[in-house]
């Protein structure tokens, strides 16, 4: 997959530059409008990630004119400028995404995936993580061949974690997912919700595969 | 009077003062009283000369004929009254006696040719006619003996007698209009100085001297009003100056705090070598302290957008049965952790509303997070959905610790807490964005509480 960056923050630049590429992304970086404009209209990018104020032509100027150029590159916006108009303009104009600044990473890369996925998400009948196994059709999950007994959220939750397996999840995100809430982080809800699903589905086996991200979220991995 | 109203009128425009626009009232007032008394006055003497001219000629006619019953000879008659020298007021007095056929028996010198026989009216009543000089004359006639007597006495010409007075008359009404405006003039500006006063308090207000208030008990009546009116606009303004100061403040320590911290355990991790663990530790420990930060700053930026208006709102036809349950589902495992029963009243049929789904579901999240955090172990939290002719409305009801009576009016203020201290990290804008959200709707917010019972906080949202 190949992105590309138009930011003409050099450390934001940087990190992102960085984090997408451990991530397993191709990435290019342009730090001002037009160089943006005409390697978003050359290369051959899957997506490309967009700050509106930018020197040069902002990033309005760079997406109408792809879409005018008939090109329908999936494009994500980056930005401070977090007004609900603006977001409605950006989505208006044919963004896929839009990104308050500040973001979670975590956040980003699922949001990423999420655009870059776009029609029906590949997703086996039954996902295998170590001894656990999701069945999402038949909505069980058995660790270790041991039926674990689960309420129906605390199923989605799990069959969330697997189907992301590997990802971390921001608690907004679970949120957003599970619940289909948008709820104020201060609270410690999500937090509780994963205790319950650890003491069902880690407590009783070894090694543990529902991870803490300090400072992020959670994430089911198998970690050696 | 219209007409003297525009000329003031035209008079307060030229200066638009207050003192200006009472001073030519007071002074066109005096001006109208002054004019009518004296007018009034002219009449009356005016309308006492013409009687007294009226007596003149009647009496002198009467003389006449007096003197003719006494067979005195006319031309003897008229002589004598001709050279009586008993003109009133230097007049000229004639007298004519004319024959049954209209020739003349005997008349004063001259009168012919300043008032011929025919000229004069037949009747006894005094009147008044022009001779051939144009000199008025008042004149009567009777009959004696068969004979014609015409009398004339010469009329006071329009103001002969009146003229000078008339002419002092109008000095006189000047000196008056001008004295009266003078008057006038002091007279308002003594009656506006209390609000010279109330201006020069109102100048020396500034955001650092709010506390000033203006001596109402010093006013009149009038004016009374008008600084209370005052002063209460200067509590308003200085409380929610206050609450921005506060707020100022409130923020410089939110983002204070985080900010010491993250640049703190960085310097300190800098200055020595450390071990990769030490180093995942400090920046996981960073990353929490930023994301603490970033929230607070989304947060701000949510609320502020909200009392601004502007924030759109994605209504739609919500099931609020369905969705209070939703909540109950999400928030069950914290109540039931914490010992606390968590309930959910919905009325059979549940009430609908046109709401912004995620918003509302934001609100009574938070509430009911409050809730459980403020309730003991073996209390109870109920959320209680219903709707009636003012719209629908969601109760989060807890039977916690309950929030003293000063503290409750400012449950909904930004960063207020009623402890301020070691609230455990939270920001203090729970409520505050409750608040902004039932706003949004064009709602409300409204909290019931008592010490040691419980506390209820109802979102009310306007019939749809």
């Amino acid at each position: 997959m190949k992105l590309l960056i138009v930011e003409d923050e050099k450390k934001s630049a940087s990190y992102l530059k960085k984090g997408l590429q451990e991530a397993g992304f191709v990435v290019d970086v342009a730090d001002n409008g037009e160089d943006g404009l005409d390697m978003a209209l050359r290369g051959d990018y899957d997506l490309a990630l967009l700050d509106i104020m930018l020197p040069g032509c902002d990033g309005w100027h760079i997406l109408t004119e792809l879409r005018r150029r008939g090109l329908d590159l999936p494009v994500m916006f980056l930005t401070a400028r977090d007004g609900v108009e603006d977001r409605v303009k950006g989505l208006e104009l044919g963004a896929d995404d839009y990104l308050p600044k500040p973001f979670a990473f975590s956040e980003l890369v699922a949001r990423l995936r999420t655009v870059l996925r776009r029609g029906p998400v590949r997703q086996a009948d039954v996902l295998t993580i170590a001894d656990l196994e999701v069945d999402g059709q038949r909505r069980k999950a058995t660790r270790g061949g041991q039926r674990i007994d689960l309420t129906q959220k605390e199923f989605s939750l799990l069959l969330l974690l697997c189907r992301r397996s590997g990802e971390v999840l921001t608690r907004t995100y679970i949120a957003e997912q599970v619940w289909d809430m948008n709820f104020d982080s201060e609270t410690n809800v999500i937090d509780v919700h994963i205790r319950r699903l650890r003491q069902k589905v880690d407590d009783p086996f070894a090694p543990p595969l529902i991870h803490t991200v300090r400072g992020v979220g959670y994430v089911l991995e198998q970690r050696a | 009077m219209t007409a003297l109203a525009s000329v003031v009128r035209m008079l307060c425009q030229f200066r638009s003062s207050l003192a200006m626009r009472l001073t030519v009232w007071f002074a066109v007032m005096a001006f109208v009283l002054l004019f009518a008394a004296t007018l009034l006055m002219y009449w009356r003497v005016a309308a006492h000369l013409t009687s007294e001219d009226e007596m003149v000629v009647s009496t002198k006619l009467m003389l006449v004929e007096a003197l003719l019953s006494d067979a005195l000879p006319p031309p003897t008659t008229v002589q004598m009254l001709a050279n009586s020298g008993e003109s009133y007021l230097d007049r000229d007095t004639f007298v004519r006696v004319l024959r049954p056929d209209g020739s003349i028996l005997a008349q004063t010198d001259g009168m012919d040719s300043e008032l011929p026989a025919a000229t004069i009216p037949s009747w006894r009543k005094p009147t008044v006619i022009h001779g051939l000089s144009g000199r008025p004359y008042w004149v009567a006639a009777s009959k004696v003996n068969d004979n014609t007597v015409q009398v004339a006495t010469e009329a006071d010409d329009e103001g002969r007698l009146l003229a000078p007075y008339r002419g002092r008359m109008w000095g006189l009404f000047g000196l008056a209009f001008a004295v009266a405006g003078a008057i006038g003039y002091r007279i308002a500006l003594h009656g506006i100085r209390p609000v010279r006063t109330l201006v020069e308090t109102m100048r020396g207000i500034e955001s650092s001297t709010l506390d000033k208030r203006i001596d109402v008990s010093r006013l009149p009546m009038e004016l009374a009003a008008l600084g209370e009116t005052f002063n209460a606009m200067l509590e308003r303004l200085q409380r929610s100056f206050d609450r921005v100061s506060q707020f100022s403040d409130d923020i410089a320590h939110q983002l204070r705090t985080p900010l010491g911290i993250v640049r703190g355990q960085i310097e300190v991790a800098l200055r020595a070598e450390r071990s990769s663990a030490d180093y995942r530790d400090i920046l996981e420990s960073s990353l929490e302290e930023i994301v603490t930060l970033s929230d607070l700053v989304h947060r701000m930026l949510f609320l502020a957008r909200a009392e601004n208006q502007a924030m759109a709102l994605t209504r739609e036809a919500v099931d609020m049965g369905r969705e209070v349950l939703a909540v109950h589902d999400l928030y069950e495992p914290v109540a039931s952790e914490a010992g606390v029963i968590f309930d959910v009243v919905i009325p059979d049929p549940p009430p609908m509303a046109v709401i912004d789904r995620l918003l509302t579901l934001r609100a009574v999240g938070n509430l009911v997070s409050n809730a459980i955090r403020y309730t003991p172990p073996g209390g109870r939290v109920t959320i209680a959905v219903g709707s009636d002719k003012e719209g629908a409305r969601i109760t989060v009801a807890d039977t916690g610790c309950g929030i003293a009576p000063d503290h409750l009016p400012h449950m909904f203020d930004r960063f207020y807490r009623v402890e301020r201290a070691g609230t455990g990290g939270r920001s203090g804008l729970g409520l505050a964005i409750v608040k902004a959200i039932a706003e949004l709707h064009g709602g409300g917010v409204g909290i019931t509480s008592a010490v040691g019972v419980g506390t209820q906080v109802t979102i009310r949202f306007p019939p749809s």
